[in-house]
């Protein structure tokens, strides 16, 4: 079956797109912390979807396949990315919203988020998922277990286990009051 | 209290309270605003997987193997101007129609002696 010769096909992938775009972002950024790079690798998974079609290969279940396929871009990238440049600072990665009302609340907001990331970066990456889709994405437990085919005690018990993580280093940075 | 000893409930629950509040903030911030569209069909086709920093590997590759076409290219180029031709061997006297089986050098060693001049 030819994709672009299928309209239906058409709606169907804008369909997919809107239902799982987010969560296949969220999987790649959890793996680079680079939100534009998970951007691009979001759309290159739903870009092979596509070519999938096109070469008329049916994919039973698109959601995992999508979630497949970004993880595997973002590892690849990130094992090419570093034998080339090394880890990548975290300045770069920094940009803050133009909406604050004063370059100080900026500056403090790139601080705090610098130091987040530093901390998220020491976490698993399967904690990293975790706290992506709930934070970024707002899913509850039972979704995120879902997504990532694991039980939700385990859920539970990881989001428990990173965020206890986090108040411990960010305490260090005083992001989060010592008593 | 014991420095591992975990925290009260409340204090805990106060320091994970702002530990949300940093996460959420921190995750907002890196959503992309506005959500990129889904890409139009006549397009989707056509597109290709480069990123920012693909582009200065892809052009090292380039260059370097530019240099090493342009490094061989001169070096054949300039070979013959810079290595002599071979000269035969026939100067050599000892070498000169010998055979494998050595006796013919020692012809060439016969030859060459010559018998002591008296004094």
């Amino acid at each position: 079956m030819n994709a672009e010769s299928t309209p239906g096909r058409d709606h169907e992938f804008a369909a997919l797109y809107d239902r799982h775009s987010r969560t296949v972002w969220a999987v790649a950024y959890a793996r680079r912390l680079d939100s534009e790079l998970a951007r691009d690798i979001m759309q290159e998974a739903f870009l092979r979807l596509w070519r999938e079609w096109e070469t008329g290969h049916e994919i039973l279940n698109p959601k995992a396949w999508l979630i497949r396929v970004a993880r595997n871009l973002a590892e690849d990238m990130a094992k090419s990315s570093f034998r080339r440049n090394g880890t990548i600072p975290a300045e770069r990665f920094s940009g803050v919203l133009s909406t604050w009302p004063s370059p100080i609340a900026q500056l403090e907001l790139k601080e705090r988020n610098e130091q987040v990331r530093e901390v998220l970066n020491e976490l698993p990456v399967g904690d990293r998922d975790i706290l992506t889709l709930k934070y970024a994405l707002d899913y509850d437990v039972e979704t995120i277990a879902e997504l990532l085919g694991i039980q939700v005690t385990a859920v539970h018990m990881r989001l428990s286990r990173a965020r206890q993580r986090m108040a411990e280093r960010l305490t260090t940075y005083g992001q989060v009051n010592q008593s | 209290m014991k420095p591992n000893s975990p925290l009260p409930e409340p204090e805990n629950h106060a320091k994970l309270q702002a530990v949300d509040r940093a996460l959420a903030e921190f995750f907002h911030s890196q959503l992309p605003s506005p959500w990129p569209e889904c890409p139009e069909p006549t397009t989707r086709s056509s597109r290709t997987f480069a990123t920012a920093s693909d582009q200065p590997r892809n052009s090292g590759r380039f260059a370097l193997a530019a240099s090493v076409a342009l490094l061989l290219g001169l070096g054949l180029a300039l070979a013959p101007a810079i290595i002599p031709n071979p000269k035969p061997a026939a100067a050599d006297k000892f070498t000169s129609g010998a055979t494998a089986n050595g006796k013919d050098l020692l012809k060439g060693l016969d030859s060459d002696r010559t018998e002591p001049k008296a004094p």
